[in-house]
C-alpha cells in the first residue's frame, strides 16, 4: 500500500462532491446555482452607478432624473446585496455543516468499515492526516469545492459583462490584458503545483506536531510525564517540530510573496495604460465623464475579475487534488470478502469446530514471521488453553482466527470452510473476545457493554452479564447505574474504573455478544485472586456450549481447559492435557514449575 | 454609567494582556508589522481617489495631456511603491499568523504539563482548554485582539484624511443664487442633515452587528462541549489499534454512528444553524445600510454639483472619500463590538494560563533525607477523589521503612492504586497526612520530592518516540545505562533485534517504521524506564501482569539487583510475589487489615490474606503430590 494519491479526473470529482452534496441537504446544491449570477449583477450595477451620476452631473440634467436613476439603482442593490448576504451565509452553514458532518461521517465509516490491517499501517495513517488536512484546511478544502466551481462561473459571468464593457470601448485591450494577467496566473500555478508536492511531507510534519502535542495535554500520560519529569522533554520535541512546520511556512509564504508582487507590478502597467490611453480618448473625442469613469473601472476591474475567475480555477485545481486526497483514503482497497458470503453456521452446526492449516504470518516489518506453518484442529465445543513465552505468537494467532489478519499463506477453517468464505463481517459475529488492551467509548457504562444503539441494548441480559462478570454491584452502586458516562476526560462526572473493573467490564462485554467462538486474552491480568479464582469456577459456565480459546500467562487456569497448546517461537511445540504436559517434562513443565514454586511451602527464594 | 466606566476598564485590562499575550504567540513585532500593513492600506486608497478627483477636473478642463499624465503617473507610482511595501511587511506579518494557532496548541499543551496532577484531571480545567481549543478553531481569542486594535487604529487614520479631504465640501457653495428646493441643497444644512442621517444609520448598524456577535458568541460558548469528544475519537477511538479490534469484532459500527450523531453532529448542527438565523436576520443590517448610505451620498453630491458647488472631479472625489469615511466609521464601530466579544474568549484564554496549582508546594529540598534511613507514614489518612462521593481510604495509617521490600495485596477496587498516587502526590488526602522523616511531604518542593520516586503504574503510558528515549524520558541519555536497564528488565535481546536499535520508535502513531510492542514488552520497557530513574523509592504496580511465567520469574529473581538497597513497594494479585518481600500489607476496603511476613499471615488461616493466597495456590499445591 502507498501513501501516494491517487488521481481522479475533474469530471469524476465533480460528479462525486455533487452526489454526496446532494445526498446529504439538497438546497446547499440549489443554493449554489442560486448564488452564481447575483455576485456579477451586483457588480454590473455598481460599475454603472457613477456613470449615471457623473453623466447626470456633466449634462446638467433634471434633478429629478438624477434622483430617480441613481434611487432605482440603489434600490436593486440594496436588494441584491441584502439576498446576496442571506444567500452566503446560508451556504457558508451549508458548507461547514458538509464539513463537519458529512465529510467527518464519510471519514468515520471509512475508519470503521475498511480492513484491520489496513487500519493498522502507517500509510493509512498518513492518508487520513492527508485526508483530514484536504477537508479542514482553508484553501480549497473539500467541502468548498462545489461552491468553487459556482465561485468559477460567477466570475465568468462578471469577467463577460466587463469584457463586453471593454469591447466597447476598444477590443485590443482584452488580449493585451489576458496576456499580462495570464503570466501572473501561470506564476499561480507554479505555486500550487510546488505546495501540492510538498504535500506529504507537510502532512508528516503536521502527524508529529499533533501527536505530541496531543499526548502531552492527554490525561491517561499525565502521571508518567510527572514522575519522570518529562515535560521540559517533550516541549522540546513540540518545539523542534514548531520549527519544522513554521520552515514550510516561511517557504509557503515566500512563494506567495513572490506572486503577489509579480501580479502588483502588473496591475501597475494595466492601470498606466488605461489611464493614458482614455485620457487620450477623452481628449480628442466626445466620449462623456461618465463612460471614460465606466470604461476605467472596467479595464482595472477587469483584472480583478479575471483574477477572481483565475483564483477559482487554481482554487478549483488545488480543489480538485484535496477531494483526490480524501477520496484517496476513502478508496482504500480492502483485501477481505465483504460481499456475499457463505452462510454462517447456526443451529445444530453450532458451536463450531476451528481447524487452522499450515498458517503463516508475518507483520509487515519483521522479517521473521510471527506464526509460523502452523496447523492445528478444535474440535466442537472444546475448550484450548493457549500458554507460551511473551512473543510466542499467542496474540497475532487469535488475530489470524478472528479473521482481523490475512494470513501470508495457509487457512482458518470454520466446520471445514474456508473463513475467507464468509462474508467479512458477518464473519465476526461468530466471535466473543477480550483482547488484553482495552479501549472505552465514551458513552456510557450499559452502551459499553453491549456495543449497540441504545433502543437496542437488553437490559436483563446486560444485568445478567454485569452479574456473571462480577461488576454488577460495582456499576449498582454509581449514581447512575449502567447509564454513567465513562472516560473522565470527556465527560464531566464520568466515573474512572480501576484496572480490574475494566477487565470485568470486558468480560462483560463479551460475554454480552454471546458468539459461538470465544477468545479470553489474559483475562485475569489485572483481578485479584479470588477474582480470579471465582473466575475459574465459572469457566465452564461461562463457555457452555462453545468454542473456546483461552490465554493466559496464569498456569492455574488451563485446568479448565480440555487441551493446552503451547506455542514456541510462532509454532506449536507441545500439546496435551495439563498432566500430560507435565509428564512430558518439557517446556510446559519447566513453565509451570517455575511459576508454581513460589506458592510452595518450601519454597526457596 | 459607572458601571459602563468599570465595564470599559475591564475590556481595556483584557486587551492590554491579550496583546501581551500576542507578543508571546505571534511574535514581538507582529502587532507593529500587522499595524503598519492596515494603515497602509487604509489611506493609500485616498491618493488614488484624489488623483483620480484630479484627472476628471483635469479632463473637464481641457488642461494638456501631459499635465493629466503626471497626476496619472503620482496616482499609479506611488500606489505601486506602497503595495510593494505592504507585501513585504506583511510576508513577516503572515509567516507569524500561520503558524499562531499550532504554537498556540502547543502553550495549551505546555499549561496542561505544568499543572498539577488533580488540577490538570478536573473537569472544570478540561472544560476551560476544550473552549479556547473551540474558539481557536473558530479562528477567536488570540489573533482578533492585535486585528481589531490595528484595524481600528488605521480606521482613525482613515477618517482623519478623509475628514481633511471633505472639510471643503460641506461650506463649498455655489457661485450663483439658488432658489427653492436647490438653495436647501447648497446650504451647509443639506450636509449637516446627510451626517445626521449617516451616524443614525452607522449607529444602528453597529449597535446591531455588536448584538450579532455576542449572540454568536454564546452560541459557541454553549456548543463547545462536542469538542473533547470529537479530539477523543479522532485520536484515540478511530484511530488506535486496541479500539479498532472491538470495532470490527463487535461491530461497534452502529453505536459509534449513534454516538457520533446524537453528541458530535447534532450539536454542531444545532450551532450552525443558530449562527445562521443570527446573521440572516439582524446580520444583513450592516451590509443594506452600506448600500442604502452609498446611495444618499451619491444622490447628496450629484445634487451638490447639479447645484453648481463644485464640478465632475470633486464628485469624484467627495464620494471615494465620503463612502471610505463611512465604511471607516462602520470597521471602527465594528470592530470595537468584535473586540468586546472577543474579550469574552480572550478572558477565558487569560485564565487558562494564569492557572495556578492548588497544590501545597513546600520549599524543602531532598537533599538532606537520607535514602537509607527514611520513613513513610501515612497518618489516619482518608481520601475521596475530587467530585466523588465515596472514601476511597478510610482512616488510613501505614508506614514504609527504609529499604524494607513491601508487598501490598488485597481485592480490586481496595485503595492499592490510590495510595500511591497520594504517596507521590498526585493527590492530596481528603484528611490527614503523609509524613516523610516526620516531616509533612506538602513541605517539600514538589519537583524536589518526585525525584525520590521510580514507578511504574498500572496503566503506564509508553511515548511513540524511539525506545532509548521512551527509557530516558529525554533525548540525551546514556546509552550504556538504557541497555543496562533494557537487560535488568529482560528486554534488551528484543531492542537488539531492531534495526535501528535504541533509536528504533515504538507504534506506528509518530514514526513510519515504528514497531509495534506486545503488552509484556511495553511492560519491561516501563520497568527499565523506572531503573534508569535510579530513585531510592521503587514502585510497582502490576508490573508484571502481562508478563509470561518466564519472564515474571526472571523479574522476581532480578528483583534483588532491580530493588538493590532501595525501598520497594510491590502491589501485585500474583501472591507468589510476596514470597520476596519482606513485610506484606493486606489492603480491605480502604484499609490496612492485617500486616507480617508471609508465614506470619498465613498462620491465622481465616484471614484476609490465607484467603487471597489459597485461592490462587491451590493449583499450584496440587503438583506437589
Amino acid at each position: 500500500m502507498s501513501s501516494k494519491r491517487k488521481e481522479y479526473n475533474y469530471f469524476n470529482n465533480l460528479k462525486f462532491m455533487l452526489r454526496e452534496h446532494w445526498s446529504f441537504d439538497k438546497s446547499y446544491v440549489l443554493l449554489q446555482i442560486g448564488l452564481t449570477p447575483l455576485g456579477a449583477l451586483t457588480s454590473v450595477v455598481a460599475a454603472y452607478l457613477p456613470k449615471i451620476v457623473l453623466d447626470c452631473v456633466e449634462s446638467r440634467s433634471e434633478i429629478s432624473d438624477l434622483l430617480i436613476k441613481v434611487g432605482v439603482m440603489s434600490a436593486v442593490l440594496i436588494v441584491f446585496s441584502y439576498l446576496q448576504g442571506v444567500l452566503q451565509n446560508k451556504s457558508w452553514t451549508g458548507r461547514m455543516l458538509a464539513r463537519d458532518i458529512l465529510l467527518h461521517r464519510l471519514i468515520c465509516n471509512k475508519v470503521m468499515s475498511m480492513d484491520y490491517n489496513n487500519y493498522t499501517y502507517n500509510e493509512t495513517r498518513v492518508l487520513r492526516e492527508k485526508a483530514w488536512n484536504a477537508i479542514h484546511g482553508w484553501d480549497g478544502s473539500v467541502a468548498r469545492f462545489i461552491e468553487l466551481n459556482c465561485t468559477a462561473a460567477s466570475s465568468f459571468f462578471g469577467f463577460s459583462a466587463f469584457t463586453a464593457i471593454i469591447v466597447d470601448c476598444n477590443p485590443w485591450f482584452i488580449p493585451i490584458l489576458i496576456l499580462c494577467y495570464g503570466i501572473s496566473m501561470l506564476g499561480w500555478m507554479i505555486f500550487q503545483k510546488w505546495k501540492d508536492k510538498m504535500k506529504d511531507k507537510v502532512a508528516e510534519i503536521f502527524l508529529r506536531l499533533h501527536y505530541v502535542t496531543y499526548r502531552s495535554k492527554d490525561f491517561s500520560n499525565a502521571k508518567d510525564v510527572r514522575i519522570y519529569n518529562m515535560s521540559d522533554f517533550l516541549m522540546k520535541k513540540i518545539d523542534k517540530h514548531l520549527d519544522d512546520a513554521n520552515g514550510w511556512n516561511i517557504l509557503r509564504n515566500n512563494g506567495h510573496y513572490f506572486n503577489c508582487m509579480l501580479e502588483d507590478v502588473f496591475k501597475f502597467g494595466v492601470s498606466i495604460a488605461a489611464y493614458i490611453y482614455l485620457i487620450h480618448l477623452k481628449l480628442n473625442s466626445d466620449m462623456t465623464l461618465g463612460d471614460f469613469s465606466l470604461y476605467f473601472g472596467a479595464i482595472t476591474g477587469f483584472g480583478q475579475w479575471l483574477a477572481r475567475l483565475v483564483d477559482s480555477i487554481s482554487e478549483i485545481i488545488s480543489g480538485a487534488h484535496n477531494v483526490s486526497d480524501f477520496r484517496s483514503f476513502l478508496d482504500i482497497e480492502d483485501k477481505m470478502n465483504k460481499g456475499k458470503g457463505e452462510k454462517l453456521p447456526c443451529g445444530n452446526e453450532l458451536p463450531c469446530a476451528i481447524e487452522l492449516k499450515n498458517l503463516t504470518f508475518s507483520y509487515d516489518e519483521a522479517e521473521k514471521p510471527s506464526v509460523d506453518n502452523l496447523s492445528l484442529k478444535i474440535n466442537k465445543g472444546e475448550r484450548i488453553a493457549v500458554v507460551g513465552v511473551n512473543g510466542a505468537g499467542k496474540s497475532t494467532l487469535v488475530k489470524l482466527i478472528c479473521g482481523l489478519f490475512i494470513p501470508q499463506d495457509g487457512q482458518v477453517l470454520i466446520n471445514g470452510v474456508d473463513s475467507r468464505l464468509f462474508n467479512r463481517d458477518e464473519y465476526y459475529e461468530l466471535f466473543s473476545t477480550l483482547f488484553q488492551d482495552c479501549s472505552l467509548l465514551p458513552a456510557t457504562v450499559a452502551k459499553n457493554i453491549a456495543l449497540c444503539e441504545e433502543n437496542k441494548i437488553d437490559r436483563d441480559r446486560l444485568r445478567e452479564c454485569m452479574r456473571l462478570a462480577g461488576i454488577l454491584d460495582k456499576v449498582e452502586s454509581l449514581p447512575q447505574k449502567e447509564n454513567t458516562l465513562l472516560v473522565r476526560e470527556v465527560h464531566e462526572g464520568a466515573v474512572a474504573f480501576s484496572g480490574g473493573e475494566l477487565q470485568r467490564l470486558l468480560l462483560a462485554r463479551a460475554l454480552y455478544k454471546d458468539a459461538p467462538i470465544i477468545i479470553l486474552d489474559e483475562p485475569t491480568a489485572a483481578l485479584d485472586p479470588i477474582a480470579e479464582n471465582d473466575m475459574y469456577l465459572k469457566y465452564s459456565e461461562l463457555t457452555k456450549d462453545k468454542t473456546a480459546i483461552y490465554i493466559s500467562h496464569r498456569l492455574s487456569s488451563t485446568r479448565f481447559c480440555d487441551r493446552i497448546i503451547l506455542l514456541d517461537d510462532a509454532k506449536i511445540a507441545e500439546t496435551g492435557t495439563h498432566e500430560e504436559l507435565l509428564a512430558l517434562g518439557g517446556k510446559y513443565a519447566e513453565m509451570f514449575e517455575t511459576q508454581s514454586k513460589y506458592y510452595r511451602e518450601e519454597a526457596v527464594v | 454609567m459607572k458601571k459602563f466606566f468599570s465595564d470599559l476598564k475591564e475590556d481595556f485590562g483584557i486587551i492590554r494582556q491579550g496583546l501581551k499575550l500576542v507578543k508571546i504567540y505571534l511574535g514581538k513585532n507582529y502587532f507593529s508589522l500587522n499595524l503598519i500593513v492596515k494603515i497602509l492600506r487604509a489611506v493609500s486608497p485616498y491618493i488614488t481617489i484624489y488623483c483620480t478627483g484630479l484627472i476628471i477636473t483635469a479632463l473637464t478642463q481641457k488642461q494638456s495631456f501631459e499635465q493629466i499624465l503626471v497626476y496619472v503617473l503620482v496616482a499609479t507610482v506611488s500606489t505601486l511603491i506602497i503595495d510593494i511595501i505592504i507585501r513585504t511587511v506583511n510576508r513577516k506579518a503572515l509567516i507569524m499568523l500561520n503558524s499562531c494557532w499550532e504554537k498556540h496548541a502547543a502553550l495549551l499543551s505546555r499549561k496542561a504539563l505544568e499543572l498539577d496532577y488533580a488540577k490538570a484531571e478536573s473537569s472544570s480545567v478540561q472544560e476551560l482548554r476544550g473552549k479556547i481549543e473551540e474558539n481557536a478553531n473558530n479562528g477567536n481569542g488570540l489573533t482578533w485582539v492585535a486585528e481589531c486594535v490595528a484595524e481600528m487604529i488605521a480606521c482613525v487614520f482613515s477618517i482623519i484624511v478623509a475628514i481633511v479631504m471633505i472639510s471643503g465640501m460641506v461650506f463649498s457653495r455655489s457661485q450663483t443664487p439658488l432658489s427653492g428646493f436647490m438653495a436647501f441643497v447648497d446650504s451647509p444644512l443639506f450636509a449637516v442633515s446627510l451626517i445626521a442621517f449617516s451616524v443614525v444609520v452607522i449607529a444602528v448598524s453597529v449597535r446591531y452587528h455588536g448584538l450579532s456577535e455576542k449572540k454568536q458568541f454564546n452560541i459557541f460558548n454553549r456548543a463547545v462541549k462536542f469538542n473533547p469528544i470529537l479530539e477523543y475519537y479522532n485520536q484515540k477511538y478511530l484511530n488506535e489499534n486496541e479500539s479498532g479490534k472491538d470495532v470490527r469484532i463487535f461491530n461497534v459500527r452502529g453505536l459509534i454512528n449513534e454516538e457520533i450523531e446524537e453528541k458530535i453532529h447534532n450539536p454542531i448542527s444545532k450551532m450552525r444553524k443558530e449562527v445562521f438565523r443570527v446573521w440572516s436576520t439582524i446580520g444583513q443590517i450592516s451590509t443594506v445600510s452600506a448600500n442604502l448610505l452609498g446611495g444618499l451620498v451619491y444622490i447628496f453630491v450629484g445634487l451638490k454639483a447639479l447645484a453648481g458647488a463644485f464640478g465632475a472631479g470633486k464628485v469624484v472625489e467627495y464620494y471615494g472619500a465620503i463612502t471610505k469615511l463611512i465604511s471607516a466609521c462602520t470597521d471602527i464601530a465594528g470592530n470595537a463590538g468584535y473586540l468586546r466579544a472577543n474579550n469574552a474568549q480572550l478572558k477565558q484564554e487569560i485564565e487558562y494560563l494564569n492557572l495556578v496549582s492548588d497544590m501545597e508546594n513546600g520549599t524543602r529540598t531532598v537533599e538532606d533525607i537520607d535514602p537509607e534511613n527514611a520513613v513513610f507514614e501515612f497518618h489516619n489518612v482518608s481520601f475521596a477523589y475530587p467530585e466523588t462521593e465515596p472514601l476511597i481510604l478510610k482512616n488510613f495509617s501505614m508506614k514504609i521503612e527504609s529499604g524494607e521490600r513491601l508487598a501490598v495485596v488485597g481485592m480490586n477496587g481496595s485503595g492499592k492504586s490510590t495510595m500511591i498516587k497520594l504517596l507521590c502526590r498526585l493527590y492530596d488526602p481528603t484528611e490527614g497526612r503523609i509524613t516523610l522523616n516526620g516531616i509533612d511531604i506538602r513541605e517539600f518542593d514538589y519537583a524536589e520530592y518526585l525525584k525520590l520516586f521510580a514507578i511504574v503504574f498500572q496503566d503506564f503510558k509508553l511515548l511513540a518516540f524511539p525506545v532509548g528515549e521512551n527509557v530516558a524520558c529525554s533525548d540525551e541519555y546514556d546509552e550504556e545505562r538504557v541497555w543496562q536497564c533494557l537487560e535488568m528488565a529482560g528486554v534488551k535481546d528484543r531492542v537488539e533485534e531492531f534495526p535501528k536499535k535504541l533509536r528504533q520508535s515504538i507504534y506506528k502513531l509518530y514514526e513510519k517504521d515504528g514497531i509495534d510492542l506486545s503488552g509484556g514488552e511495553e511492560q519491561k520497557i516501563a520497568i527499565a524506564r523506572a531503573l534508569y530513574k535510579d530513585a531510592p523509592f521503587v514502585i510497582l504496580d502490576e508490573p508484571t501482569a502481562a508478563l509470561d511465567p518466564i519472564a515474571e520469574s526472571e523479574i522476581y529473581s532480578r528483583f534483588n539487583d532491580i530493588a538493590g538497597n532501595k525501598t520497594t513497594v510491590y502491589i501485585s494479585h500474583r501472591l507468589s510475589s510476596c514470597r520476596f518481600c519482606s513485610r506484606i500489607i493486606v489492603f480491605d476496603n480502604g484499609s490496612v487489615i492485617q500486616e507480617g511476613t508471609h508465614e506470619e499471615l498465613l498462620e491465622n488461616p481465616n484471614g484476609k490474606y490465607s484467603e487471597l493466597w489459597n485461592a490462587q495456590a491451590q493449583y499450584y499445591a496440587e503438583s506437589e503430590a
